[in-house]
C-alpha cells in the first residue's frame, strides 16, 4: 500500500502500510491479484479504493495538524497567552502512540484534556471567523477525530464544509452534530441550506419539518419555532 | 375641481401587488445559516456511532483504523 503523504520517512511509511492493511482487515494487495479472476479484480479494485479513501483522510488530518499548530504558535505570538503555550506543550503528547484500548476516543487514549481541547478549538475557530475555511476543514476533521463526542467540532466542520461549497460533506457533519447533541434545531437549519445550494428544496423543508417537531417537543426551544416556520415558508415559495 | 388624488390609493403595478410569492421577504432565506462566529465547545454529548464517524471521514473503516491514525499523527508531529 502507498500512502502519498510528502516527508515521510521510508520506515513509517512501511509501518502505516501493515498497521493499514491490519486494520482494513484485509491483505492488501500491490500487485495484480494471481489467480487473475473477476472476482478477485473486483476485490482488488475495493481495496484500492480503500486504499484512496483512507489516504485522503490522512491528508485532511496533515493539513489539520499543520495548520493547528501553525495557528496555535501565531496565536501564542500575537497574545502572548499562556493557554496557548500550554496547548502547544500538550500538542507533544500526540509525538507518542498511545495504546488503543476499547471504545475510548482517541483524545482519552492521548490523555489530552478538555481545557486542552478547548484551547484547540479557539485556534480552529480563529481560523473560522477569519474565513480560513480550508485550513479551518482540516483543523476541525482533526478535532473531531480526536473527540467525535464533542457536537462543537462536527457543527464547527459542517459551517467551514459549508462555506468551502462541500455541501455533501457538511451534512455528513451536522448529522454527526445532530446525533451527538439531539437538542439542536440548527443542525437541522444549516442542514436545509446545504439541500437548497443542492436543488433539493423537498429535502430543504423536510429539515424545516424535523426542527419544527423538535422544537414542539422541547419548551425551551420556543424561540425558534417563527424562524423555522419561515424558512420553511421560504422554501415552500421558492420550489 | 380637484380630485383629491392620494397617490397612496393607486393601485400597484401587477408585478409588484401584494402576493403569496412576496408575502416572505427573500431576508427569511437567511435564516439558519451556519453562524460567523465559530462553535464553542457543548461537552461531551451522546457518542456518535462508529459507522457515522466512518462516513464523515470518508472511510470505508472507523475505530479500526485509530492505531493506524495515531501512528501517523506521531509521524507528523514529532518533524513540527
Amino acid at each position: 500500500m502507498t500512502v502519498n503523504i510528502s516527508n515521510l520517512d521510508p520506515a513509517i511509511q512501511t509501518r502505516i502500510d501493515q498497521l493499514a492493511t491490519n486494520a482494513a482487515g484485509n491483505e492488501i494487495s500491490t500487485v495484480l491479484p494471481n489467480p487473475l479472476t473477476p472476482t478477485n479484480f473486483l476485490q482488488s479494485k475495493v481495496e484500492a479504493q480503500i486504499k484512496q479513501q483512507f489516504n485522503r483522510f490522512l491528508k485532511r488530518i496533515q493539513i489539520g495538524l499543520q495548520e493547528l499548530f501553525v495557528t496555535l504558535s501565531h496565536l501564542y505570538e500575537s497574545n502572548k497567552d499562556g493557554a496557548f503555550a500550554e496547548a502547544l506543550t500538550h500538542f507533544k503528547q500526540l509525538e507518542e502512540v498511545p495504546e488503543v484500548k476499547g471504545r475510548r476516543t482517541p483524545r482519552e487514549s492521548y490523555g489530552l484534556s478538555k481545557s486542552t481541547m478547548e484551547t484547540f478549538n479557539n485556534a480552529a475557530g480563529y481560523l473560522y471567523e477569519n474565513k480560513e475555511y480550508e485550513k479551518a476543514v482540516g483543523v476541525y476533521t482533526f478535532l473531531s477525530y480526536l473527540d467525535p463526542n464533542e457536537a462543537a467540532f462536527w457543527l464547527g466542520l459542517g459551517n467551514s464544509e459549508y462555506y468551502c461549497r462541500s455541501y455533501e460533506a457538511a451534512l455528513v457533519a451536522y448529522e454527526a452534530a445532530s446525533e451527538v447533541n439531539s437538542g439542536d434545531p440548527q443542525h437541522f437549519l444549516f442542514s436545509s441550506h446545504c439541500y437548497d445550494e443542492l436543488g433539493q428544496i423537498e429535502k430543504a423543508v423536510k429539515c424545516c419539518d424535523q426542527a419544527l417537531a423538535l422544537i414542539a417537543s422541547r419548551p425551551n426551544l420556543i424561540d425558534w419555532r417563527e424562524k423555522a416556520a419561515n424558512l420553511k415558508s421560504y422554501y415552500i415559495k421558492k420550489s | 375641481m380637484s380630485l383629491n388624488f392620494d397617490p397612496s390609493l393607486t393601485p400597484l403595478p401587477k408585478s409588484q401587488s401584494f402576493s403569496a410569492a412576496n408575502a416572505v421577504p427573500t431576508e427569511y432565506g437567511k435564516i439558519g445559516l451556519p453562524d460567523a462566529k465559530a462553535p464553542e465547545l457543548k461537552g461531551e454529548g451522546d457518542p456518535v456511532s462508529d459507522t457515522l464517524v466512518a462516513k464523515a471521514f470518508g472511510l470505508p473503516f472507523s475505530m479500526a483504523a485509530q492505531n493506524v491514525t495515531n501512528f501517523f499523527i506521531s509521524s507528523v508531529v514529532k518533524p513540527l
